[in-house]
């Protein structure tokens, strides 16, 4: 499967050679639906250049992202270690202790999960937009390991370490603390979480975690913990820099009147969408004929419909791709917009799940009182401005 | 095809020399055509024309970018005007002799000037200057956020934090030419980046959104014309022999066959 085959020569095709080019499609390449070759884009207005390794919005045009547009966040910096000896230990409150070497978690049932993973400080400003990228991770199911192991009764907890660490001071103390992650075992031992070794069919690159990654869909990408070299079973809540210091969103809620701060540990991702472009033709009687393009993602929760409006127009219903999708991945969105006179505007997009929520507003409370940058899922206003 | 200019791509060995015209004699008119030129990304074209000045010559052109849709730049929106082609926007252009050229050299030193280079909405802006050595540059921050400005180059080592409202000015004495520009970096927004080229003399420039560049008062000599456009790691290097008096067209065509591996970062 060649990566120039696109998405229009895909719909040419019908769908059920979809579905069969997609099965044998390793990464497949997909375009916008309604794009026109002729179609200029119109360039967002007092936004920073976009670079390698990030997501480039205005040029999307595959449904999988390439390395090179691949974000990564570190903490601790990444870890100097032999990947080649790399083992993954399961310990603590388990019956049968196992450490596995690289070769075993191979040799292991090998699957796939297709997943749009989010940093979740991802649209807290315009200097970090593009850290959402969409991936087939490949690896062995976690729950079958936890079960190998067997956690006893008392095991409450499943803490994933890491091998990045560093000293940090604590309360005036000089403590080593290694990046960690927990989950209750209910949600360890969903069937969705895997331990990945690949990413679009090539060894995970050192950046992204390699050589093994926790991985586990519609989850914010701290919880996919990277250089993965501990789980341990515990029996109480394990509260680290990363769950119980950092990653905690600080939120005023309005209850009777007054409004009461709630601290919430960053984990499940949330509804968004954004215009990734806007394209142009010629002007024709004084207008612009306009379209958008964008993607909606979220937790897995199904999407009702994405919407676009216009400066203060009307909110209007944009087509949402049939094909391709997954429940963990972004969603592609097209608009035509119609005829647009000539000047500055602002295109906005917002997504509504099946079960009504609506993606909010910057001014809307649960965004307006949050006092901290991550879970930045509000509404991402697109400035433009159209030459007659 | 005495006063031949003549004209030589280093990077494809293509060899191209066109009429000559003295300049006390009427020009006699000048057709290149696709079949006296030879086909390449990095054709060139040159006219040369009555001399305008009594000293020096004038190098004039325009860069244009051509697409290559199996190859494509993700970037080219951000310097080409056009879909398929257009002219090359923020590409340097400067030139440095081949032979000892006491006049070239005479133009080493110049009264140091003030640029200035502003970080605005996570951008460098511009994010590609060319000054002379000596020169100062004043670095700012208009965006709300806290930036930075790290340079490790050999031409200029430096690092400071600015706040909003805040200021840095930094002298740059050490010429680089087109080989050493001083890379700019803001340690944390790593999106952020700018190149500030120093050369020891006056002949160089940097491209606007036309494309065009224009070189004044070239003593006669032979040199090495550069183009080089950092963001795009694009780089295209011409011979050229200057004669005085001279104006020298010259159209350049990039391309993606003039990409230039980038240094390790």
């Amino acid at each position: 499967m060649t990566e120039t085959l696109n998405r229009r020569d895909l719909l040419k095709a019908g769908s059920a050679a979809v579905a069969i080019a997609m099965a044998q499609m390793s990464v497949p390449e997909f375009v916008f639906p309604g794009e026109e070759d002729d179609d200029e884009l119109v360039p967002f207005l007092n936004m920073p250049r976009s670079r390698p390794n990030m997501l480039d919005w205005e040029t999307l045009d595959s449904w999988m992202t390439p390395q090179d547009q691949v974000f990564s966040v570190s903490h601790y910096g990444y870890p100097e270690f032999d990947e080649a000896k790399h083992t993954l230990q399961i310990n603590g409150l388990v019956e049968k202790p196992k450490t596995f070497s690289m070769d075993d978690i191979k040799s292991l049932p090998k699957e796939d999960r297709l997943m749009t993973l989010e940093c979740s400080g991802n649209g807290a400003g315009k200097g970090f937009i593009g850290a959402v990228y969409n991936s087939k991770w490949t690896g062995t199911p976690l729950a079958a390991l936890l079960k190998s192991a067997g956690i006893k009764k008392e095991g409450k907890e499943v803490v994933f370490f890491g091998m990045d660490e560093k000293v940090e001071t604590i309360r005036k103390e000089k403590v080593l603390t290694p990046f960690g992650r927990s989950l209750s075992v209910e949600d360890a031992m969903d069937a969705n979480l895997l331990l990945a070794y690949e990413r679009n069919g090539k060894p995970l690159e050192k950046r992204n975690g390699a050589p093994l990654r926790l991985i586990y869909p519609g989850r914010y990408g701290i919880a996919n913990v990277k250089w993965l070299r501990q789980i341990e079973i515990r029996d109480r809540r394990y509260v680290g820099k990363f769950m119980g210091r950092d990653y905690v969103t600080i939120r005023g809620e309005k209850r009777n009147g007054r409004v009461v701060f709630i601290e919430t540990s960053v984990f499940k991702m949330n509804l968004k969408s954004i215009v990734a472009r806007v394209t142009r033709g010629e002007t024709k009687g004084g207008q612009v004929p306009l379209k958008a393009y964008g993607a909606v993602w979220g937790d897995g929760t199904p999407i009702d419909r994405v919407e676009v409006k216009v400066d203060d127009g009307k909110w209007q219903k944009a087509t949402l791709d049939k094909e391709p999708r997954s429940k963990y991945c972004w969603t592609f969105f097209s608009i035509d917009l119609g005829n647009i006179k000539p000047g500055k505007h602002t295109v906005i997009s917002r997504a509504i799940d099946v079960n009504g929520r609506v993606q909010p507003s910057a001014e809307d409370d649960e965004i307006a009182l949050k006092k901290t940058f991550w879970e930045a899922y509000q509404q991402w206003p697109r400035e433009i401005e159209l030459e007659a | 095809m005495n006063r031949a200019i003549i004209l030589r791509s280093t990077a494809i060995g293509l060899c191209l020399v066109v009429g000559a015209m003295a300049h006390n004699r009427p020009a006699p008119p000048f057709h290149a055509t696709a079949a006296t030129l030879p086909q390449s990304n990095d054709a060139l074209l040159v006219v040369q024309k009555e001399r305008q000045r009594d000293s020096g010559a004038l190098i004039e052109g325009t860069i244009t970018y051509e697409r290559d849709r199996k190859r494509s730049w993700r970037y080219q929106r951000y310097y080409v005007k056009g879909r398929s082609k257009g002219p090359l926007a923020e590409a340097v252009v400067a030139l440095s002799p081949l032979d000892r050229n006491p006049v070239f050299s005479k133009n080493r030193f110049s009264k140091p000037r003030t640029h200035s280079v502003d970080q605005k909405d996570f951008r460098f802006t511009p994010e590609t200057i060319a000054i002379r050595a000596g020169d100062r540059v004043k670095f700012s921050n208009s965006d709300g956020a806290l930036h930075n400005v790290f340079s490790p180059s050999k031409i200029h080592r430096f690092d400071v934090n600015l706040r909003k409202g805040n200021e840095s000015i930094q002298t740059f004495d050490r010429a680089g030419g087109t080989a050493e520009p001083a890379r700019l970096r803001c340690a944390f927004h790593a999106s952020m980046q700018a190149w500030i080229y120093v050369f020891d003399h006056p002949h160089y420039q940097v491209t606007k959104v036309d494309g065009r560049f224009q070189l004044k008062n070239v003593p006669p000599g032979r040199y090495e014309l550069v183009m080089a456009h950092p963001a795009g790691e694009l780089k295209v290097v011409k011979q050229l022999t200057v004669t005085a008096g001279k104006t020298i067209r010259l159209d350049v065509r990039v391309s993606p066959d003039n990409k230039v591996e980038s240094k390790p970062k």
